[in-house]
């Protein structure tokens, strides 16, 4: 006997998937819920970094799998057999007829029809229905337990009056970070151009962003974590500066070998082009030098020439001694001596007159060259590019060209570059400054970074540079000596009268210095000096006692 | 279907020629047919002048069965009841048949016998035949033992033994009849004339009845469901329920497994089906396992009685019988 109206029991099984599916998507939510309820605690406690997107994605692809699973699990037809004839009171018909299905005994025939008359009966969405059941009421409670523990751990109305003024501390500097990195890691340049590094430290940067934004660490942990980033943004801007460096390096050889070439062909092999390129009136000075030193060497000479042939004479007389003789021999051989030096002296002075002549004939032939406007432009740009990787390595200084230079410059070398293709020194010459460029640029961006983050005060200010400001820090970074000495200098007013020659009165007001520019020195640098100098006058100079004391607490609440 | 029809209207037919006579106590009847159309033997327990003679004679006057009724007293012997061998007139050994030889025996107040009767009776209830003088006579068929017996007045008896009581399939508790149901029980009795009872059945019929039973389907599952019920009363089985390791010394044996289909199979039919559902076994439950199960001091002290027993145990196996599909 076949099993009962199978095509009946399919559409039974279909809808159990659907059923079950519904019933899928509520275990999942409950699950994806209840993990989003433990991460909104850990949230609260400071263990980890949720918001509601997270969350909600968490619970949403939870249930979603719940109902892909509820879905995808098979239906044996025994069980819905079974199932069915529970649900809709059939009193076992379904499950025995599919039991009995190959059974040919007395009642088997009318076993089949009475199921079939019960299958036909029964409706598959009376029998299995969607419930909203324990599952849906748990999905739903624990999603508002999730979302009062993230509320309760978000909202600052359980907050006292500082933890609040810490928040809002945390949120500005979130802000601001959030700043630095859009307006020098999230530009569609910047992306393009950015290495694995600074990808990284972008990475970094916006997770910081978020935590800030959520103003839930404390500002002590905050600020360290600001240096760190900071550092990282100064490594690196310094490991571009050195690679600029040596991208510049490797162009200056380029155009050297470039000049040599270009001597070469003039059949001038032997020229320096060191000398070639010296100044006009050294050049003339130096010439001047070398044809009185010939000319020097040459007189000499032939005065030597001369007493050395009357020598001869004399030795030609036969009267003489045996120690006259001996005497002018050696008379002879000292001045053969130095007629040798004289002349040798001569034709070193003749060789370097040639020399001169033949740097100025190069010079001739690399003005060429050099008089080429662009090649004067290359070299300044070259040289403002050393400039500027020695400023980000000292982080000193200002840019010594705008970005819209640099651009221009970029593109005036990538049009050379297209020119140029066929000359192979100009395109290593031209290749090696792009990389200095390039290198330069992403130094420049990690430079930013790292003065804005904070990590080198602006000297004289006693305040993190355009970075992160957040007043009353508490702790600061020991680990590194810059962030130590950070001005933190109360303000406060001391009235008196002084006595020198008669009384006089004054105010004093000791506050951390806001006037001046920023400086390219980082103010411990020159710390020390100004204390020395303040220390030394004080020793000079006949001051009270107590406002010795007070220099000297000013000095040292800067070191601190 | 045509037979199982045949079936549910013969036992109707009978159940209703009964029932002229008998006022009240369906169940009661209702039980005895089922013996009956199994093959099992009925004990019906119940204080005197319930009917528990006049349901047995009706049901034999119904099928036009051969009735015989043993009235058990401590001094009767085996030989009353299987009959003995006479030395006859022929100087030869003839075997005079007992009450026992009948189609319907009626066994009235049978712990009032001595064991050695009650076991000879237990031969033959459960072998279908008795051994007289090294002889074996068969019984005839169909054979059925309606027996009674008192639950007061509990002097000078002797209680059945289990391997005795678990010979029947049903175990009848016969109630007192209502205000209305004695009424009548007066006005049929002490009025002119009585109900005459015909034969709506026959002896092959009941055979043929029994012939159906075995025919009818239980599911695997429903049997497990059964069994269940079974071995959730062994106090010292894995499935033992809470109730039966507290109360019972004893659960059911499988003999009571097979009462259960079997009665289970004919509540099937009755209700029009050829498959036997849970909810047969349910019913047959308490009738076919409040005599096999042997309770322990404490629920006599906790005044707990073998149907308060059967019904937390039943209700024990439905908790565990679950839903396959959840959803």
């Amino acid at each position: 006997m076949p099993e009962p109206s199978p095509t009946r029991l399919n559409r039974f099984a279909a809808r159990v998937r659907l059923v079950r599916s519904w019933r899928g998507l509520a275990i999942g939510a409950c699950l994806g819920a209840g993990l989003s309820a433990l991460w909104a605690a850990a949230d609260w406690l400071g263990w980890t970094v949720t918001n509601w997107a997270w969350m909600g994605a968490l619970t949403a692809g939870c249930a979603v799998l719940g109902a892909v699973v509820g879905l995808a699990l098979s239906v044996s037809s025994r069980d819905l057999a079974r199932s069915i004839d529970r649900r809709a009171e059939l009193k076992d018909c379904l499950a025995t007829a599919n039991a009995f299905a190959a059974s040919d005994g007395l009642f088997a025939e009318s076993l089949r029809d009475d199921a079939k008359r019960s299958l036909e009966v029964v409706n598959p969405k009376t029998v299995f229905p969607f419930r909203v059941g324990r599952w849906h009421g748990g999905a739903v409670a624990l999603t508002a337990l999730a979302a009062t523990l993230f509320l309760l751990g978000n909202t600052p109305l359980l907050l006292n009056d500082e933890a609040k003024k810490t928040r809002d501390e945390l949120k500005k500097a979130g802000e601001k970070v959030d700043r630095i990195t859009r307006e020098n890691l999230d530009t569609p340049e910047a992306k393009a151009e950015m290495s694995e590094a600074e990808k990284r430290l972008a990475d970094q940067l916006r997770k910081f962003h978020d935590e800030l934004e959520r103003a839930r660490m404390p500002k002590e942990e905050a600020m360290q974590k600001a240096n760190e980033l900071a550092k990282k943004a100064e490594d690196l801007a310094k490991q571009k500066a050195k690679e600029t460096e040596k991208h510049l390096d490797d162009a200056q050889h380029a155009l050297d070998k470039m000049q040599r070439d270009a001597l070469a062909k003039a059949g001038m092999d032997n020229v320096d082009p060191a000398s070639a390129q010296m100044p006009p009136e050294e050049l003339a000075q130096r010439e001047q030098q070398a044809t009185e030193n010939f000319q020097r060497s040459q007189s000499m000479a032939n005065a030597l020439q001369m007493q050395l042939n009357a020598l001869q004479q004399k030795l030609k007389n036969p009267n003489l001694t045996a120690a006259e003789r001996k005497a002018l021999e050696e008379q002879k051989k000292e001045l053969e001596k130095k007629l040798q030096a004289s002349k040798s002296a001569a034709e070193r002075a003749k060789k370097e007159l040639e020399s001169l002549k033949m740097s100025k004939q190069a010079q001739e032939i690399l003005k060429k060259i050099q008089n080429n406007p662009l090649y004067k432009q290359l070299q300044e740009l070259a040289k403002k590019m050393q400039k500027d990787a020695k400023a980000t390595e000292d982080h000193e200084g200002r840019p010594q060209m705008s970005d819209e230079e640099r651009e221009a410059m970029e593109k005036e070398m990538q049009k050379m570059l297209a020119e140029l293709k066929d000359d192979a020194a100009i395109q290593k010459y031209l290749e090696e400054m792009l990389k200095a460029m390039q290198s330069g640029k992403s130094g420049r961006r990690s430079g930013k970074l790292c003065l804005n983050l904070g990590l080198f005060p602006i000297p004289g200010t006693g305040q993190p540079g355009n970075g992160i400001m957040m007043n009353d820090i508490g702790k600061v970074n020991h680990s590194d000596k810059p962030l130590a000495s950070q001005g933190k200098t109360n303000t406060s007013m001391i009235t008196g009268n002084r006595r020198p020659m008669g009384e006089e009165t004054y105010v004093e007001i000791k506050a951390p210095t806001t006037v001046g520019t920023r400086s390219g020195v980082p103010y411990v640098k020159v710390l020390p000096s100004y204390q020395k100098k303040a220390e030394s006058a004080l020793n000079r100079q006949e001051i009270p006692k107590e406002q010795e004391k007070r220099v000297k607490a000013y000095f040292d609440s800067l070191n601190h | 279907m045509q037979e199982a029809q045949w079936f549910r209207d013969t036992f109707n037919a009978v159940r209703s020629e009964v029932q002229k006579a008998i006022v009240g106590q369906p169940d009661i009847v209702e039980g005895a047919l089922i013996g009956l159309a199994v093959g099992g033997h009925v004990l019906l327990e119940g204080m005197p002048g319930l009917g528990k003679t006049l349901l047995v004679r009706s049901i034999s006057q119904s099928l036009n069965m051969e009735f015989s009724r043993i009235q058990f007293t401590p001094d009767m012997m085996p030989a009353d009841v299987t009959g003995t061998n006479v030395l006859s007139e022929g100087r030869a050994f003839e075997f005079r048949r007992g009450p026992i030889f009948a189609n319907i025996v009626l066994a009235d107040e049978i712990n009032r016998a001595t064991p050695k009767t009650q076991s000879a009776m237990l031969e033959a209830m459960q072998e279908r035949s008795v051994t007289v003088g090294g002889r074996r006579h068969e019984l005839k068929e169909p054979f059925l033992v309606l027996a009674t017996q008192n639950p007061v007045e509990q002097e000078g008896t002797y209680p059945l033994p289990e391997a005795q009581l678990d010979r029947f399939l049903f175990k009848l508790i016969v109630p007192y009849p209502s205000k209305a149901e004695l009424a009548e029980v007066v006005n049929r009795t002490t009025g002119e004339a009585s109900a005459v009872l015909s034969a709506v059945a026959h002896q092959e019929d009941v055979l043929q009845m029994r012939a159906l039973v075995r025919q009818v389907f239980i599911e695997p599952n429903v049997l497990d469901y059964g069994l269940s019920l079974i071995v959730a009363t062994h106090p010292e089985g894995a499935g033992a329920s809470p109730v039966a390791k507290r109360y019972c010394r004893f659960g059911a044996s499988p003999r009571g497994a097979q009462s259960l289909v079997s009665a289970g199979k004919v509540y099937a039919l009755l209700d029009g089906r050829q498959r036997v559902s849970r909810e047969d076994l349910i019913k047959a439950a308490k009738p076919v396992l409040r005599h096999r199960i042997l309770l322990n001091f404490e629920a006599e002290a906790d005044g707990m009685t073998a149907d308060k027993v059967l019904d937390e145990v039943a209700a024990f196996v439905k908790d565990g019988d679950r839903d396959p599909i959840k959803v």
